[in-house]
């Protein structure tokens, strides 16, 4: 397994009302084929915007992205992103949002087989003409998953997916998404501002600090899955990150999700 | 969901929804029936019963119906189908909109009656000009409108239609043109409720056929009742056209 993504001294620099705000600084970290990095931050640090700068939405001010050895210039196709909201197309139906997901060049005999494949990896079976608006917010996040996935990108880019659903559906979709991960061999980054969640789903976390967003330290998991959430080792590397964050270190980890 | 209504609810409903009409029916017929007002100002339902069967025997109801209507639909196509293109460029195109700008600010606030007389000026007491009238008012409805609906797409679906690979004439076709459509829906339903309108007033200043000429004859020659038969059919009209609107606006957006 060789290097898939390069993350080479990346900034990034944004202009509000004539002033020069950094948002991100010296990024640089690379993510291993069929590795599932987390990008650990509290909010407005940069994050999101890094994992768009990833995907060739948006451009950086200083340094460069490479994917397979090959510098991103505006969208790139490898990488496709599961957002922080669903986006789902409000006047489509389940099985024609996934089927959105399908570039032009995907014939009509197989389109129907894909559609079909991902409903059912998601296990939405029996949703498919369900509108977005009948769907619960995890059903809807399924649903982007799943369009995300059926042009089977090398790279899929997770956008906080999670972050607006409650807990028990979070931890099933968590639970859903390694079980894609493994199935598929898909290199996956994640960003959240959930440490249990960074640990429980990545190989590595990378995390930042406040703005502009400097990599403060990148943390390796050492844990087999699945993992256990009450693990003392599991505990050992949620106390690590919550370290990084918070000064009173002697405090006893006690936060839940 | 809506609970299915039982049957003493519907007629509950049937009876406050006419009361107010079904009242000034009654009105209607006992201020002429004791003479409380002049036939000649107010007549009776009677009076009007027999405008229009006059009118029917004649075929003149029917063809005014049909005069008016084929220039509704004239005017609209064309007024409707240059505004949305046009504001689909506008929407689109910041060049177009800051060239299109001072120039939608200046002539929008223009009232389109007061231009019926310079269209009979220029194109003659013909079709063309009342057709042009009831363009013009769909084009700035249309324009309007589509230009809000474009600028107001979510930018966010456009992004995720650029994660997605998809070309800019698809991300037109697939995101920014069905989600506009609400708004260009409100532009087509304003355009074909003021089209009567204008319709109607065009005809009264300069034609030989149709409902608003009609009414205006029936002043001249004093006849009340197929002044009142007039009115009445643009009432039933401009009702008619508000269900089925609403009717194709509940299926066309039934995702909402």
């Amino acid at each position: 397994m060789g290097t898939i993504v390069q993350i080479k001294n990346v900034d990034k620099k944004f202009t509000i009302d004539g002033e020069q705000k950094e948002i991100l600084n010296g990024i640089d970290f690379n993510v291993q084929e069929g590795e599932f990095v987390s990008i650990v931050g509290s909010s407005g640090c940069g994050k999101s915007t890094l994992l768009k700068i990833i995907a060739g939405l948006e451009d950086a001010t200083g340094g460069e992205i490479l994917i397979h050895g090959k510098p991103v210039n505006g969208p790139a196709p490898e990488c496709k992103m599961a957002f922080q909201e669903a986006r789902l197309l409000p006047w489509r139906n389940v099985y024609k949002n996934i089927g959105f997901g399908l570039g032009k060049d995907v014939p009509k005999s197989e389109r129907d087989e894909l559609i079909k494949k991902y409903i059912d990896m998601v296990g939405l079976k029996g949703f498919e003409n369900a509108l977005p608006k009948q769907l619960s917010g995890g059903m809807q996040q399924r649903v982007a998953i799943a369009r995300a996935l059926i042009s089977n990108p090398n790279i899929l880019l997770l956008d906080e997916p999670f972050g607006a659903l409650d807990a028990l559906t979070r931890i099933n979709m968590q639970r859903e998404i390694l079980k894609i991960w493994k199935q598929e061999n898909k290199t996956m980054i994640l960003v959240t501002h959930d440490i249990e969640e960074a640990v429980y789903l990545s190989n590595k976390v990378v995390i930042l600090s406040e703005r502009p967003g400097r990599i403060k330290k990148i943390l390796n998991i050492d844990l087999a899955y699945p993992k256990v959430r009450g693990s003392g080792d599991f505990a050992y590397y949620t106390k690590e990150i919550y370290k990084e964050f918070f000064a009173d270190n002697e405090q006893e980890v006690e936060y839940a999700i | 969901m809506v609970k299915a209504k039982s049957g003493n609810n519907r007629i509950l409903d049937f009876l406050t929804v006419s009361f107010f009409p079904l009242a000034l029916i009654l009105l209607w017929f006992l201020t002429t029936k004791f003479g409380w007002v002049k036939a000649s100002i107010v007549p009776a339902p009677y009076t009007v019963k027999e405008s229009f069967s006059y009118l029917m025997e004649k075929n003149i109801f029917v063809e005014d119906a049909v005069y008016s209507l084929s220039r509704i639909i004239k005017g609209f196509l064309l007024g409707a189908s240059i505004g949305i293109v046009l504001g689909v460029l506008v929407g689109m195109i910041p060049a177009v909109d800051r060239l299109t700008r001072v120039f939608i600010a200046l002539f929008r606030p223009i009232p389109i009656i007061a231009l019926i007389p310079l269209f009979i000026l220029w194109l003659g007491i013909g079709e063309e000009s009342k057709v042009m009238v009831i363009a013009l008012g769909t084009f700035w409805a249309l324009l309007i409108n589509t230009i809000d609906g474009i600028k107001g797409v979510d930018k966010k679906l456009v992004e995720l239609g650029i994660n997605l690979g998809k070309s800019k004439k698809e991300i037109v076709r697939t995101i920014v043109f069905p989600a506009a459509f609400p708004s260009i829906y409100t532009g087509l339903r304003i355009g074909i409720t003021s089209s009567i309108g204008y319709v109607i007033t065009a005809e009264m200043i300069a034609a030989s056929a149709g409902v608003g000429y009609r009414i205006m004859y029936a002043r001249n020659m004093a006849m009340p009742g197929i002044l009142f038969v007039g009115i009445i059919e643009i009432g039933l009209f401009g009702l008619v056209v508000d269900l089925l609107v609403l009717k194709l606006q509940k299926y066309l957006f039934r995702y909402r």
